[in-house]
């Protein structure tokens, strides 16, 4: 309990309030722009969140998350263009809304919807974590060594329509990590004797590379007319959501919610296929699925309150185990780690007040959202209609200043340039990018744990499979990569499933 | 580009970038370590090793031109790659040209400082997306570069490059 009066004292200091706000803002912002997804948003606060104390920078990021989540539906519901992957499901009734005089409300119903939805799943994020950290505690690097490699074949299975393909970013991500020093016997590793690369390459370049850069220039291949187009904006004429109609959509929102954070906290699978399935089971359970797709709040309000969920269960294999499920949490976890926060069960016994404070953060962070949200709605509906000409070289030179900002290296900028032509090469030949940078992160961890264990087991790989957990872990991830590559061969794989909103 | 075509050519890709590292990568920059029964070596040549079988995986499996067209030619059920196939697409020159523009853009922030060389790429950047209206370029490419320095240097103590002139807040 002094753990948490301490965390609430350290909220309390005006800076993590006015930094979740703030985070909420850039995040509709972010979100609201179309190409511009959540981890591009975060990505690019990520430079800005390494000159702040720990705990403001960090409580931005997540209200960041969560605004970009939001924020997506502002431009899929008027301009029925998603700003983020996760609003795809929202133009499906979002969209008719607005044609009919509805933006408002539908926007409204986005916003409320989302807040709740995160809501729900913050309150199960507190529940669960602690619990699943105190399990984690037992883990020995055998058992990490294979929860990592089932959470990257998740990852890899999942973010793409090809297990194959996420195998192989999986890969070159993991041989990207190697670059530096070996984590066992310090001997320089892809370095040509060159100082830069002593410390492999940093995460922010990597990241505002493969995730912003790689965005502009796949803008880039639209003709130029395109790119210097207005959007039309559509004039709204209802703007209520009565509180009694809230409150009727409101088990629609809280199972939405539940589903989306119980999706989030499964690796790979992320916001939009959260959103589809909550759109598709709030339509099986509903008395008119006839409507669903003519503008309903109900296919809204199911699809937003999914896609906010996911923040919250995303969270908990983050938090607890350190292990990433989307982009953005990878995205998170080097923040974390440039903070000197190391997610993992440790956190939960050694820096406990910090992961109280998070809870705080993201329990205000949707707060915020409601109440920025309400006042901001005709502001951030403005934003839709920038022209991409003009904002993505802007962006650009943020790009630039943002990796500069990291060391003060311009070698750090050329870093991020070509990690840009490879994100964008990966993503033209329909490659995920999440599975390579979660397995840019995890690993070091990966490789470290495997010859630890190794070593504990004198060198015999069978014996893995003497450890309860460990074995049962490796069986799993060994049926899944056969039920996975089965399911690309068979067809009946979702066109949905696209590199979980990158 | 054909399916068939992009899982074939970037499967080549990986076959490359998987051999490479294991025949010349590897031993040209990691010493071995004779004492040690896992080496730094065996890392990356066991994931290059993945890489090889997993990118030999893709160019039969999904390369395979099952449902080919009669323009597709096929050989013996795989997409056969003709010289169409390996002409640029036009779409693809801008985004690939584009990091070499920053690239230049980067070298000339060292040489001439943020400020300079940042109102004189805006500019040539916001033309390069398609943004016709000249005068609104000059005036984003100067407002813009004073806005992101101000940002930077005042509220995050960021100290950019100021090649030629002297810090200026």
């Amino acid at each position: 309990m002094t753990e948490f009066y301490s965390a609430f004292t350290g909220f309390l200091d005006p800076l993590v309030p006015l930094s979740t706000v703030l985070g909420v803002i850039l995040g509709i912002i972010g979100g609201a722009l179309p190409g511009i997804s959540p981890s591009m948003t975060i990505a690019l606060l990520l430079p800005v969140s390494l000159y702040m104390p720990t705990m403001p920078a960090l409580c931005m990021l997540l209200g960041a998350y969560e605004g970009a989540m939001f924020g997506g539906s502002v431009s899929a519901i008027l301009i029925n263009t998603p700003g983020t992957a996760s609003s795809a499901a929202t133009t499906f009734d979002g969209y008719p809304m607005a044609q009919s005089g509805k933006a408002g409300k539908a926007l409204r119903v986005a916003l409320y919807s989302s807040c709740t939805g995160g809501a729900c799943a913050v309150v199960i994020l507190i529940f669960s974590a602690t619990l699943l950290a105190k399990f984690a505690l037992k883990f020995g690097p055998p058992e990490y060594f294979a929860l990592m490699l089932l959470a990257l074949t998740l990852v890899a299975g999942v973010a793409g329509k090809s297990l194959i393909k996420g195998l192989l970013v999986a890969g070159l991500g993991l041989i990207l990590a190697c670059i530096g020093m070996d984590p066992v016997f310090g001997t320089a590793r892809f370095t040509f004797d060159m100082m830069n690369l002593f410390d492999g390459f940093a995460l922010l370049p990597v990241f505002i590379g493969l995730f912003a850069l790689s965005e502009i220039l796949i803008q880039l291949c639209k003709t130029s007319s395109s790119l210097d187009e207005k959007p039309p904006r559509l004039v709204s004429t209802d703007n209520r959501f009565p509180l009694r109609e809230y409150i009727r959509q409101l088990p629609n929102i809280i199972k939405s919610g539940i589903l989306g954070c119980l999706v989030g906290a499964l690796p790979g699978l992320g916001g939009s296929t959260a959103a589809f399935i909550a759109y598709g089971e709030s339509q099986r359970r509903s008395k008119y699925p006839e409507k669903y797709g003519t503008g309903i709040v109900d296919g809204v309000a199911s699809a937003e309150a999914a896609n906010n969920g996911v923040c919250g269960g995303a969270l908990i294999p983050m938090l607890t185990l350190g292990i990433p499920g989307d982009v953005v949490t990878a995205i998170l976890v080097g923040a974390f780690i440039a903070h000197g926060l190391k997610p993992g069960p440790l956190l939960f016994t050694e820096r406990i007040e910090n992961v109280y404070l998070i809870y705080i953060g993201m329990l205000f962070a949707i707060l915020a959202l409601s109440v920025v949200g309400t006042f901001g709605i005709p502001l951030f509906s403005r934003v839709v209609s920038i022209r991409k000409s003009k904002l993505f070289p802007v962006i650009f030179i943020i790009c630039i200043v943002g990796t500069y900002a990291y060391h003060g290296n311009l070698f750090d900028c050329y870093v991020m340039l070509g990690f840009g032509i490879l994100g964008f090469l990966l993503r033209l030949y329909k490659y995920p990018l999440s599975p390579l940078v979660i397995a840019y992160i995890l690993g070091p961890e990966i490789e470290a744990n495997l010859r630890v264990s190794l070593r504990l087991f004198d060198y015999n790989a069978m014996a893995f499979f003497t450890r309860p957990l460990t074995g049962g872990l490796l069986i799993l991830t060994i049926a899944l990569t056969i039920f996975l590559i089965r399911r690309n061969y068979t067809g009946k794989q979702s066109e949905d499933t696209v590199d979980g909103d990158a | 580009m054909n399916k068939k075509f992009q899982n074939q050519f970037s499967g080549l890709a990986f076959l490359v970038f998987g051999l490479v590292t294991i025949f010349w990568l590897v031993p040209a920059s990691i010493q071995t370590q004779r004492t040690a029964e896992i080496g730094p070596r065996f890392w990356p040549l066991f994931v290059a090793w993945l890489i090889v079988v997993l990118s030999v995986a893709l160019i039969a499996l999904e390369g395979r031109d099952k449902g080919a067209s009669q323009e597709e030619k096929t050989k013996k059920g795989f997409a056969v790659l003709n010289k169409e196939h390996y002409r640029v697409k036009p779409y693809i020159v801008k985004p690939l040209a584009f990091p070499l523009l920053g690239g230049v853009y980067v070298f000339c922030i060292e040489k001439l400082g943020f400020i300079v060389a940042t109102v004189f790429a805006l500019p040539v950047f916001l033309v390069y997306f398609g943004s016709r209206s000249y005068k609104a370029n000059l005036a984003i490419g100067v407002v813009g570069t004073l806005l992101i320095y101000f940002v930077f240097t005042r509220f995050l103590n960021v100290r950019l490059p100021s090649g030629i002139l002297p810090p200026i807040f």
